[in-house]
């Protein structure tokens, strides 16, 4: 398994601190932001493998990051997971952004979730050896 | 003929040879000759007139009784037929009939205004009816011209004057309904159909657009008409509707994410993911954290749906806000001391007692002087002052910060359910009810008032009044 970059965005310090812990136990290496707008420019600056986002998020939310990612030649193949607690609604709005793989409800499973992001990144690996 | 007919005649007759004779013997008496001729003559003139005279009365008498009797059966009597007459003249089967027929036709015009009056009330009951909806009816004519709309439709597109003979067409040029209209009216039929529509009210910006279910149907024959146009405005329906939607999602969000935080911890934990004590201790301090919040949230949420449901009973007594103010103050002086802020009091020496409920009283201090400090930069100061507004009987709090102040978008938002400031989002938690719970305390159930002034960069001054003494505290 490749050990990868990975970029953790939420609001919300507690969610930030599991993740980050839990991916560099599995040997990641992790950047931490905590709204929209630091999430974008910790990405253009460190090139994640991937990206882990909350939904609701100050400034910017995950579909807008999402968004703007894409629209970045340098980072529009960086899988993106979001994470949101919201009930519904989200799949109208995610549906036509092309770089986001998974959508997690909260509460979710760090294990689940690393597994996911680890899936993503061989992914993406295997896409650049195969390119 | 009638015995009366007869009776005429034969009285005729005798007076014609009674001067006869007469005429014979006059003329036997004076012997030939002009002189006797004349004399007949005479007597035939008179005879002439005299029977002229006889018959003229009779007729007119008969014509006289006749009109009598038909003025009567015309008129209001109910002696129709009979008419009490003692003339016999009269009595023949084609009088009889003829009266008959007049008669029916008085019961039959009399049925009929009967019907028309009871038409024309039952019709004046259905436009007032009509007219009372509120919601929209059109009622036009297989052309589209409108020949009714009630007063709901004139306001739905804020005509001034009746739109009777406007075309319906022109008012609804686009959507289901537009094409619905318009290929059933050139079609010759419009169909008996249910749509919903987006209506931009004319003249309006587009913040005005309201929805309505349409509905279409015949009155009489679908090719003919006229037809209906019946709407019901759901825009209303709507907007609950969303908003009933846009709480239970926030909340949702609320109750999820220390739900998350909790559930992530714990697994952490069971996987041995925190590898010292130290960890493991931060570990569940975290949580405790969590679970106080969502604490706080739920009790939060029960609080403000009790007082909106009217369920709350407050224990209304003499509250005293300034003795409140200083108690608060006192209560937050470890937590403001860790920000080194400065909490401090301002109350005017004059009674500042109201009546009202000092426990949800003292939750509202509370939580606005909480959220001063936790919205307040390390080393700035809260104040908490109470004074009385003479002028309008009250007793005034303010909680007056040295924050970042809050936007102007967001002002006027900060006491809606979830709503947080998103440039503060990141400098505390909260359950974004906190200022919901504190309107309801003030507003609902003490009939005050609660706003806030800010200045960006400088602070914010969150405000509420409470009436002296006041009998509309809500018991419910």
């Amino acid at each position: 398994m490749t050990r990868g970059r990975i970029l953790v965005a939420d609001d919300e310090t507690h969610i930030v601190q599991v993740l980050a812990l839990k991916f560099r136990n599995a040997g990641h290496e992790v950047f931490e932001a905590h709204d929209g707008e630091e999430a974008l420019d910790l990405a253009r600056r460190m090139s994640p493998d991937a990206i882990v986002t909350d939904y609701q998020m100050p400034f910017m939310n995950g579909a807008e990051l999402a968004e703007a990612l894409s629209k970045d030649p340098a980072l529009c193949n960086v899988p993106v997971m979001i994470l949101t607690a919201r009930g519904w609604g989200l799949d109208e709005t995610i549906a036509s952004i092309p770089n986001i793989r998974h959508v997690e409800s909260k509460p979710f499973s760090p294990r689940a979730v690393l597994t996911l992001v680890e899936q993503m990144i061989d992914e993406r690996h295997e896409g650049r050896k195969a390119a | 003929m009638s015995r009366v007919d007869f009776k005429l005649v034969a009285t005729c007759v005798g007076l014609a040879v009674f001067c006869s004779l007469g005429g014979g013997l006059a003329v036997s008496t004076i012997g030939t000759g002009w002189g006797g001729l004349a004399v007949v003559l005479g007597l035939s003139v008179t005879c002439a007139v005299v029977l002229n005279l006889v018959f003229h009365q009779r007729a007119s008498s008969q014509q006289g009784m006749l009109l009598d009797r038909v003025a009567r059966v015309v008129g209001d009597s109910d002696d129709l037929i009979s008419g009490g007459s003692s003339d016999q003249s009269i009595e023949s089967p084609k009088m009889v009939a003829l009266v008959s027929s007049i008669s029916e036709m008085k019961t039959r015009l009399r049925e009929e205004s009967v019907a028309r009056q009871v038409g024309s009330s039952r019709s004046h009951e259905i436009l007032t009816v009509l007219q009372s909806l509120s919601d929209p009816v059109f009622v036009f004519d297989r052309f589209g011209t409108i020949r009714l709309a009630n007063h709901s439709a004139e306001s739905m597109v804020l005509s001034d004057s009746s739109l009777e003979g406007t075309d319906i067409r022109s008012i609804f040029t686009e959507g289901p309904l537009s094409e619905l209209l318009c290929s059933g009216i050139s079609e010759g039929a419009i169909e008996s159909r249910a749509v919903e529509i987006e209506f931009q009210v004319p003249r309006c910006t587009s913040d005005d657009e309201r929805v309505y279910d349409a509905r279409t149907f015949s009155i009489g024959d679908q090719s003919v008409g006229p037809y209906v146009l019946a709407m019901r405005d759901l825009t209303r329906e709507r907007q609950i509707s969303r908003m009933k939607s846009d709480f239970v999602s926030k909340a949702s969000h609320e109750l999820r994410t220390p739900l998350a935080s909790i559930r992530g911890y714990l697994e952490m934990l069971v996987d041995g993911e925190a590898d010292c004590e130290e960890v493991r201790k931060q570990f569940i301090e975290s949580m405790l954290d969590d679970t106080e919040r969502l604490s706080s949230l739920v009790e939060n949420m029960l609080n403000i749906s009790r007082i909106e449901a009217g369920i709350v009973r407050p224990q209304l007594d003499r509250s005293d806000l300034g003795e409140i103010a200083r108690h608060v103050a006192h209560m937050l002086e470890p937590v403001a001391a860790e920000k080194d802020i400065q909490v401090t009091t301002a109350t005017a020496p004059v009674d500042l007692s109201v009546e009202g409920d000092s426990t949800m009283l003292h939750e509202v201090v509370l939580n606005l002087a909480t959220n001063a400090i936790k919205y307040t930069p390390d080393g700035g100061r809260v104040m908490i002052s109470v004074d009385t507004d003479s002028l309008e009987r009250s007793v005034l709090v303010a909680v007056t910060d040295t924050g970042l102040g809050i936007p102007l978008e967001s002002r006027e938002r900060v006491f809606e359910k979830f709503f947080r400031v998103p440039s503060y989002e990141r400098m505390a938690q909260g359950t974004g009810l906190g200022l919901n719970l504190c309107r309801n305390i003030v507003e609902s159930v003490h009939q005050g008032r609660i706003g806030v002034d800010s200045t960006m960069g400088e602070g914010s001054r969150f405000w509420f009044s409470i009436p002296m003494g006041f009998a509309g505290a809500r018991a419910a």
